[in-house]
């Protein structure tokens, strides 16, 4: 960003801020899904990197003055809704079959 | 250009955010992760506001913080959760690991939106850090009458023509009408495709729940004969 | 076309789509209107394959458009019609085996040929999508229907936690696949892909936000597709889900998934880096090497096939980098046909498994098809071709599928490429063979293997059988009208 007024205008929100917040919080959402073996923290991890991306798209429509961007976080919004409650459904029948949602515990599989 | 009052909130809310988005991750008990993260969907909402995007906002917090956050603790609920409240993640080298790659992940995604210039971004002219004031304020007392806005159906189709041949089109558009009227005015003439999709997938959806719900091992499986 | 609001003209395209969501429809309307006793499994099949064949239809009868309708979001072209049909092909075959596998009959019938219709209605709208957002509406709508249909097996422990871990993986994918899309759609202004395309290769050397968006939709729709580092859950969902559904999995979204990276590639977006580029290669070579080597110590047979799934996504990654430079049309020809008879074999291997499946996970060990090649020769002879189809040997059509890909990436100049390619394809003769040695060398056991009820699966089998081989050999005949379809998308 041009600096000849000093350092004010780095202070001054522009998209750049944004975006770096936007990035923040996808990137805290992706330490979540990694690192936590709760199931439903998972969940909301992932609702969290959607959040992000959301984020990221209105500042985007904001300063492109497009319309786009606030239009894809309507679609985005709804299917991360569905999402969320098919991922809580399949997390019930989890919890009803191994009365538990620790995914440490789902070895089952292996070979 | 100095310090305005919005910038500072900016920077308040932002700490916020992303400290609680911190302890959504790290917190030992999924219900006050699940809180937590209703603050941080909250708090968007405000960014959302703040952007311009009216509609977006309240659409934000009441489907997102209202609705999805309290689903989630709804489940929460169901569950036994008195073991679940055990340590957040093994001290091991593959934690370290999982950390410095997910740093370094953060690290590349923030250069990135922290380096981008308005100009040699595509085709379209982007403005960093100044945009066109928005047509009604909240405080001013012409907000039932935005300048230069149209009803005539006329133009109106003018206005939609504009929309659905230029990709990029909207410019014109967006300092005319507010955000919901803009909003809608594309929806249902360029996205009509995708919003009529997004019917069949909430029926999926709807469908799957109740089938997984009602099925052999589902919490209301019904035998034959009823 | 000056469309204000969609003419009549327009709205027939979607007719197909339409078709098939509303015979998805009926069978549940049906259950709930009797009353939620389930109807009869043959009403709710033949109402399915009735309505199958009339959205089969009515795709090849709506004729062709050359550019994108509904104000840029979709095209029906060539390449989609193909497509729509090898879809909608694979979905009457699964749920062919859904009727006679052990793990999907009875009980919950109408709701799983909901699901697998509606995921097929996904399908239909990721082939013919050009615009970013369309293609991550049809991803979403093809994955969450195929969630619950995992979730929904019989066998509470595997369907569940298969469901569970698919779940995990395929959406942590698609919130990266979309965060690439808003970065392109920052920079560009647009979703579209035609629209980007005319800039896209100078925004892939100079701008890194291009390059990191573009880099995050290959690592979302990778993950779908299985390449590596994310292939890690293929083995391990395919096993635990009902075999239909795998067979599903395996075949349906992989085809929409590389059709997607196909248009992608058609329109520049790879095309202009070669870091990008270097990246992609290693990833193809990589994903390759990941798949035969696990494959060849595998005593299942349904973790055998998914890991070869794996292998055969590297090859056809290796038919999109060699299609990236856009300069010749043969690379995405290739790429088109391979993906397509791909998805004939491998619905074949799999219908012979669903087949020999039992209750309780029996019958999936390797061993267990100890001496089938002379207890049932009919589907020994069936898996014989098809895995030796799947190795590549001449004259089946796995062989033509590989020529075409390995010579269009050499035309391009990727010669290492190639030679890590046939290097695979020599492994993975290994383990191919190893099932057709054990069929027809090894003492079976004494049991008598019945298979009750199994008609519509050997059905399946009988087709792609005869498919694979009568491909190979007369593999002009779909390879013509591939070329023809591949060619109209760059002409725009």
């Amino acid at each position: 960003m041009q600096d000849q007024k000093g350092a004010h205008t780095m202070l001054h929100v522009g998209l750049n801020h944004y975006l770096v917040l936007s990035g923040v919080l996808f990137s805290i959402g992706v330490l979540g899904v990694l690192l936590r073996k709760n199931a439903l923290i998972i969940l909301m991890s992932i609702e969290l990197m959607l959040n992000a991306v959301n984020l990221s798209f209105v500042a985007f429509s904001k300063y492109a003055q497009n319309m786009d961007g606030q239009i894809m976080v309507f679609f985005v919004m709804t299917i991360a809704a569905a999402e969320a409650a098919v991922g809580l459904a399949i997390a019930v029948a989890v919890f009803k079959r191994f009365k538990e949602v620790n995914i440490a515990h789902f070895e089952n599989l292996k070979g | 250009m100095e310090l305005t009052a919005a910038d500072i909130l900016f920077y308040l809310f932002g700490f916020v955010s992303v400290v609680s988005a911190l302890m959504v991750v790290f917190v030992s008990n999924p219900i006050y992760s699940a809180l937590l993260l209703a603050v941080v969907m909250s708090i968007l909402g405000i960014f959302f506001f703040n952007l311009e995007a009216h509609f977006i906002a309240a659409a934000q917090v009441v489907v997102y913080a209202g609705a999805v956050m309290v689903l989630f603790v709804m489940v929460m609920m169901l569950f036994d959760l008195k073991r679940e409240k055990e340590e957040v993640a093994r001290f091991s080298i593959l934690t370290v690991l999982k950390i410095i790659s997910v740093g370094v992940v953060c690290g590349v995604l923030v250069g990135a939106g922290a380096m981008i210039t308005g100009d040699g971004m595509g085709f379209i002219k982007v403005s960093t850090t100044e945009a066109p004031p928005p047509p009604s304020m909240l405080l001013k007392s012409d907000i039932n009458a935005p300048t230069k806005q149209t009803t005539n159906p006329e133009e109106l189709k003018d206005e939609v023509v504009e929309i659905t041949q230029n990709p990029q089109a909207g410019v014109e558009i967006f300092t005319k009408y507010t955000d919901t009227q803009k909003l809608s005015l594309k929806l249902f003439s360029k996205y009509i495709f995708i919003f009529e999709l997004l019917s069949v997938l909430l029926l999926v959806a709807i469908v799957g729940a109740v089938a997984l719900a009602r099925s052999k091992g589902g919490t209301h499986h019904v035998t034959r004969g009823s | 076309m000056e469309f204000t609001t969609l003419s009549i003209a327009e709205s027939l395209f979607l007719l197909p789509m339409t078709a098939l969501f509303l015979t998805a429809c009926i069978p549940i309307t049906l259950k709930v209107l009797n009353k939620n006793i389930e109807p009869s499994n043959r009403l709710t099949l033949s109402i399915a394959t009735v309505g199958i064949i009339v959205v089969a239809v009515l795709t090849k009868l709506q004729g062709l458009n050359p550019s994108p309708l509904f104000f840029g979001a979709l095209i029906f072209d060539k390449m989609a019609q193909e497509i729509n049909h090898t879809v909608l092909a694979i979905t009457l075959f699964t749920l062919f085996l859904s009727y006679s596998n052990v793990n999907t009959k009875e009980h919950t019938l109408a709701e799983h040929v909901f699901l697998v219709l509606s995921s097929a209605t996904g399908m239909m709208t990721l082939a013919s999508s050009t615009d970013l957002m369309v293609t991550f509406v049809g991803l979403e709508l093809m994955s969450i229907a195929l969630y619950v249909l995992i979730a929904l097996g019989h066998e509470q422990r595997f369907s569940k936690e298969a469901a569970f871990k698919y779940f995990i993986l395929g959406s942590f994918a698609s919130a990266i696949f979309l965060f690439g899309v808003s970065f392109i759609f920052g920079v560009s202004g647009t979703t579209q892909m035609h629209v980007i395309a005319n800039s896209a290769q100078s925004l892939l050397t100079n701008n890194n936000l291009f390059i990191i968006g573009v880099g995050m939709i290959i690592i979302g729709i990778g993950f779908k597709v299985s390449l590596f580092p994310f292939h890690a859950w293929t083995p391990d969902v395919y096993q635990g889900a009902p075999t239909p559904v795998s067979a599903f999995m395996a075949t349906g979204v992989k085809l929409v998934m590389f059709a997607a990276f196909i248009r992608l590639a058609m329109d520049n977006f790879f095309n202009g880096s070669t870091k990008l580029n270097l990246i992609m290669q290693i990833l193809a070579v990589l994903t390759m090497f990941a798949g035969n080597i696990s494959a060849l110590v595998q005593e299942n047979v349904k973790r055998i096939v998914a890991y070869s799934s794996v292998a055969h996504a590297g090859y056809m990654f290796i038919g999109i980098i060699a299609a990236s430079q856009a300069s010749s049309l043969d690379a995405a020809t290739a790429t088109l046909f391979y993906v397509i008879i791909y998805a004939v074999m491998n619905m074949g291997a799999f219908a012979v498994i669903s087949i020999f499946e039992r209750q309780n996970r029996d019958g999936l060990n390797i061993n267990n098809y100890a001496g089938i090649g002379f207890k049932k020769p009919f589907l020994g002879a069936a898996l014989s071709i098809f895995m030796l189809s799947l190795a590549g040997m001449p004259p089946m059509v796995g062989f033509i599928g590989k020529f075409y890909v390995f010579s269009s990436a050499i035309q391009e100049g990727y010669l290492w490429l190639t030679i890590f390619g046939v290097l695979n394809s020599l492994v993975s003769a290994y383990y191919y063979l190893r099932v057709v040695v054990i069929m027809y060398m090894k003492e079976p056991s004494d049991e008598e293997i019945k298979t009750p009820g199994a008609w519509p699966a050997k059905a399946v089998v009988a087709i792609t059988a005869v498919l694979t081989i009568i491909f190979g050999i007369m593999s002009q005949a779909i390879y013509r009208p591939s070329e023809k379809s591949v060619t109209k998308i760059s002409q725009k």
